[in-house]
C-alpha cells in the first residue's frame, strides 16, 4: 500500500516571462516502510517536491494523496493540521525553538494538537529516551552537541507517529561520527516500520537507503531501489553523468574565458 | 493552548527583560497616573464622607462670596473658588438673626483673627491661626474635646483658649497642654482644652480646624477693636426632615440682612462632597486625557517591539508552522505575548500608583484609597491597548508563509 502518492504532480512558480517550472508532471508512489533517497543538483526541484510531500506547498496542478487521502487542494490551515498528524520534519540545521528545552521542544507538536501537558510531557520524554537523551531533557539546545541536537529534532519528528518522516540533508551540518550515529538512528527508525523520505547529496548516506530517485529539471530521471548496504553509484545514472559532463564544460568554458580575459587585459598593458 | 501561550510569552519576555522594561514604561506611566489621581480622589471622597458623617445631616455652614452654581433643582453645578476669597461679608448681625429661625438650634460664628499664637518662650507654629467662635462650636460639629474641656457661656469674656491637636502637637510639642499659656495680639491665653483631630476634608477651601487656635468670639471682638472677620456661620438645625426648609429661611434672613444680595453661600453637608467629587472628577478627566496620550505612544512602543520580534523570530514560526501551528495558534502566540506586555505595564503601573499613594500618604495629609474597582479598570485597560496594538504584529506573523520563513535567518 502507498503511503504517499503523486500523480502528474506539477508545481510552477510565477507568472508570464518570468515562469519556473520546479516540478514537471511527477507520478511517484512510495511505500509504508521504505527508506527514500532523493538526489539531484541544486534547483532540480528536490526541495519542492519535499515541501508538497511534507505539505508545506500546494501542487499547481496534479493530486497527491497521502495515505488514502487527496491532499492537493487543503487550504493552509487544513494542511498544518495533517502536517501535525502525519508528517515529521528533521531539518539540516536542527531547527530547535532555542528558549525552550529539550523536553518542551519535543512535546511542541502534542501542544499544538492539545491534550493534557503533563501526559505531553511524559511521551515527550518516552520519545527522548529512545534516542537516549533522557538525561538531557532539561537542557537548551545550545548546551546540546550537532548530533545530539539532531537526535532531539528526531524525536520531535516521530512523537505525533506520523506517517512520513522527511529529513532534509540531516547529516549536513554533522562531522562524520555524528553522521553515522543519526543515520543508524534513522534506519532502526526506519526499520521501526517509518516511512522516511531524505534528501541528501552524499552518495555515502544511500547506504541507509532502500530506494533512490535522481531528480533533474523538475523530472524524475532515475528510480532504483537499493539492496541492503547498497550505494547508488552516480556513475551509472545517466542523468548525473549529464550533469556532471555539463558541469565540467562550464567548468572548462569558465577557465577558457578567464584565460581569454587574462590574455586581452596584458595585450593591454 | 493558551497555558501554553501563556508559558512561552513569559520565557520570551523574560530573556529579553531590559526590552520588555522599556517596551511597556509608557505604560507604566498612563496608567499610575490615572490610578494615582483615582485613588487619591477616592480618598478625599472618603474623608469628606466619615467627616460629613460625624457633622450630621443636621448642620448648615454658611460662607461669604457665591462659590457654587446650582441648577433649578438645587443640584451643584459649578465651583467658583475665586469667589470666597476677599473681605467677609458676614456679620455678627447675620449670626444673632439666624438663631431666630424656625426650627435652628444653634448658631456658631467662627470669625478669624490676625495674629500668630506663641507660646511663652516665643516658640511658633506658623499654619497656627485663630479663631473666635461660640461655646457650642463642640456641639455643632459633633467633636469632642479630648482633653480637657471647651470654655463655658460663663467664660466668654475670659481670656482662655482650646487649641487644635495639630496646635498642641507642634506649638507645645506634646498632646496636652491643658493649663499652659498661648500668647498672641499682646495677651496670654490658658489652655482650657484640645480638640479631637478633624478628619482633614483635604478639599475644604479653607485651612483645617486642627489648626485653629479657638477663643471666645467676644474677646475675640474686644482685641480686634470691635469688628469681626466672620469665615463662616455653623447652623444646627432641629429637625433634619425640615432642612430645606429651613435652609430657604435662612436664605431669605441673610438675603434680607444683605440687601438682596446673594453674596453668601448655604452649603449642606453632602454638598461638600459634590464638590470635592467635581473637582476631582475635572481633574481625572484631565490627567486620564494626558494617560491616553501615554497609553497610545505605550501601545505604539509595544506595537514596535512586536513587530521587531515577529522579524527577528520568522525562522521560529517557519518551524512552529511546520512541526503544525495554524495560523491562528501562531497569531494567539503573538496576540497573547503582547497583552503580557501591555497588561505587566499596567500591573507595575498599579504597584507604582500604590507606592506614590503610599508616600503622598507619608508626606501630606491626603489619604489614597486604592479601590479594587480602579485596579480592575487599569488591568482591563491594558489588556485592550495589548489586543489593539499587538493584533497587527500577530496577523504578520501569522501569515507568514512556512517556506519561506525556514529559509530566513
Amino acid at each position: 500500500m502507498s503511503v504517499i502518492s503523486l500523480q502528474n504532480v506539477s508545481k510552477i512558480f510565477g507568472f508570464g516571462d518570468a515562469t519556473t517550472v520546479a516540478l514537471d508532471d511527477i507520478n511517484l508512489k512510495v511505500d509504508k516502510g521504505e527508506f527514500l533517497a532523493v538526489m539531484g543538483p541544486s534547483g532540480s526541484g528536490k526541495s519542492t517536491l519535499l515541501n508538497i510531500i511534507g505539505m508545506l506547498d500546494r501542487p499547481t496542478h496534479g493530486i497527491y494523496f497521502l495515505d488514502t487521502r487527496n491532499v492537493s487542494k487543503l487550504r493552509s490551515n487544513q494542511r498544518a493540521k495533517a502536517r501535525r498528524d502525519h508528517v515529521g520534519f528533521v531539518f539540516q540545521s536542527f531547527n530547535l525553538l532555542p528558549r525552550m528545552t529539550t523536553l518542551d521542544n519535543v512535546a511542541l507538536p502534542l501542544a499544538y494538537r492539545g491534550g493534557g501537558t503533563i501526559r505531553n510531557l511524559k511521551k515527550a520524554s518516552n520519545i527522548l529516551e529512545k534516542v537516549g537523551l533522557k538525561k538531557r531533557e532539561y537542557y537548551f539546545p545550545r548546551q546540546l552537541s550537532g548530533g545530539q541536537a539532531q537526535r532531539v529534532a528526531i524525536a520531535r519528528a516521530l512523537i505525533n507517529k506520523p506517517s512520513i518522516v522527511i529529513a532534509d540533508e540531516p547529516t549536513g551540518n554533522l562531522d562524520s561520527a555524528a553522521s553515522r550515529q543519526i543515520m543508524e538512528l534513522l534506519r532502526d527508525i526506519n526499520r521501526g516500520g517509518n516511512t522516511i523520505i531524505m534528501v541528501t547529496h552524499n552518495t555515502d548516506l544511500t547506504e541507509y537507503a532502500s530506494r533512490i530517485i535522481y531528480l533533474r529539471d523538475g523530472q524524475i530521471e532515475h528510480d532504483q531501489k537499493l539492496k541492503n548496504g547498497e550505494k547508488v553509484d552516480l556513475g551509472k545514472i545517466k542523468a548525473a553523468k549529464e550533469y556532471d559532463a555539463e558541469v565540467d564544460r562550464d567548468i572548462k568554458k569558465t577557465r577558457a574565458d578567464e584565460k581569454l580575459e587574462n590574455k586581452k587585459s596584458r595585450v593591454k598593458k | 493552548m493558551i497555558k501554553a501561550h501563556v508559558k512561552m510569552a513569559t520565557t520570551s519576555i523574560r530573556s529579553a527583560r531590559m526590552r520588555s522594561f522599556l517596551t511597556v514604561i509608557g505604560i507604566v506611566i498612563g496608567v499610575a497616573s490615572v490610578v494615582t489621581i483615582v485613588s487619591l480622589g477616592e480618598g478625599v471622597k472618603k474623608d469628606v464622607t466619615s467627616e460629613i458623617n460625624t457633622l450630621g445631616g443636621n448642620l448648615l455652614t454658611i460662607r461669604s462670596g457665591q462659590t457654587i452654581e446650582r441648577d433649578n433643582r438645587g443640584n451643584v453645578t459649578g465651583i467658583n473658588i475665586a469667589a470666597a476669597l476677599g473681605a467677609s461679608t458676614l456679620t455678627e448681625k447675620d449670626a444673632t438673626d439666624l438663631s431666630a429661625v424656625d426650627n435652628v438650634k444653634t448658631v456658631a460664628p467662627i470669625a478669624l483673627l490676625s495674629g500668630t499664637p506663641t507660646t511663652l518662650n516665643d516658640d511658633s507654629y506658623p499654619s497656627a491661626y485663630i479663631v473666635g467662635t461660640a461655646y457650642e462650636l463642640p456641639e455643632i460639629l459633633n467633636k469632642k474635646v479630648k482633653y480637657g474641656s471647651f470654655f463655658e457661656e460663663s467664660e466668654m469674656n475670659r481670656r482662655v483658649a482650646v487649641i487644635g491637636a495639630d496646635v498642641a502637637k507642634n506649638l507645645f510639642l506634646e498632646d496636652s497642654p491643658v493649663g499652659q499659656t498661648v500668647r498672641f495680639r499682646g495677651s496670654n491665653f490658658i489652655i482650657r482644652g484640645v480638640l479631637d483631630k478633624f478628619k482633614s476634608s483635604s478639599l475644604e477651601l479653607t485651612p483645617s480646624l486642627n489648626n485653629a487656635v479657638f477663643i471666645p468670639i467676644d474677646v475675640a471682638k474686644q482685641i480686634g477693636g470691635g469688628v469681626l472677620e466672620i469665615r463662616d456661620i455653623q447652623v444646627k438645625i432641629s429637625d433634619e426632615k425640615l432642612l430645606d426648609q429651613t435652609s430657604k429661611n435662612v436664605k431669605a434672613v441673610l438675603l434680607k440682612n444683605h440687601s438682596g444680595q446673594e453674596d453668601f453661600t448655604i452649603f449642606k453637608q453632602e454638598e461638600f462632597l459634590s464638590i470635592a467629587t467635581q473637582v476631582f472628577d475635572k481633574l481625572t478627566t484631565l490627567v486620564a486625557a494626558i494617560a491616553g496620550i501615554s497609553l497610545f505612544v505605550g501601545g505604539i512602543g509595544i506595537m514596535n517591539i512586536m513587530l521587531v520580534s515577529v522579524t527577528e523570530r520568522t525562522r521560529e514560526i517557519g518551524v512552529r508552522k511546520a512541526l503544525g501551528a495554524t495560523n491562528r495558534q501562531i497569531l494567539g502566540q503573538f496576540l497573547v505575548e503582547a497583552i503580557m506586555l501591555s497588561v505587566l505595564g499596567g500591573v507595575i503601573g498599579v504597584v507604582v500608583a500604590i507606592a506614590i499613594g503610599v508616600g503622598i500618604a507619608f508626606f501630606t495629609s491626603l489619604t489614597p484609597v486604592f479601590m479594587p474597582g480602579t485596579i480592575l479598570v487599569a488591568i482591563g485597560v491594558s489588556t485592550v491597548v495589548g489586543i489593539i496594538f499587538g493584533i497587527t504584529p500577530a496577523m504578520k506573523a501569522a501569515s507568514k508563509d512556512p517556506i519561506e520563513a525556514l529559509r530566513h535567518d
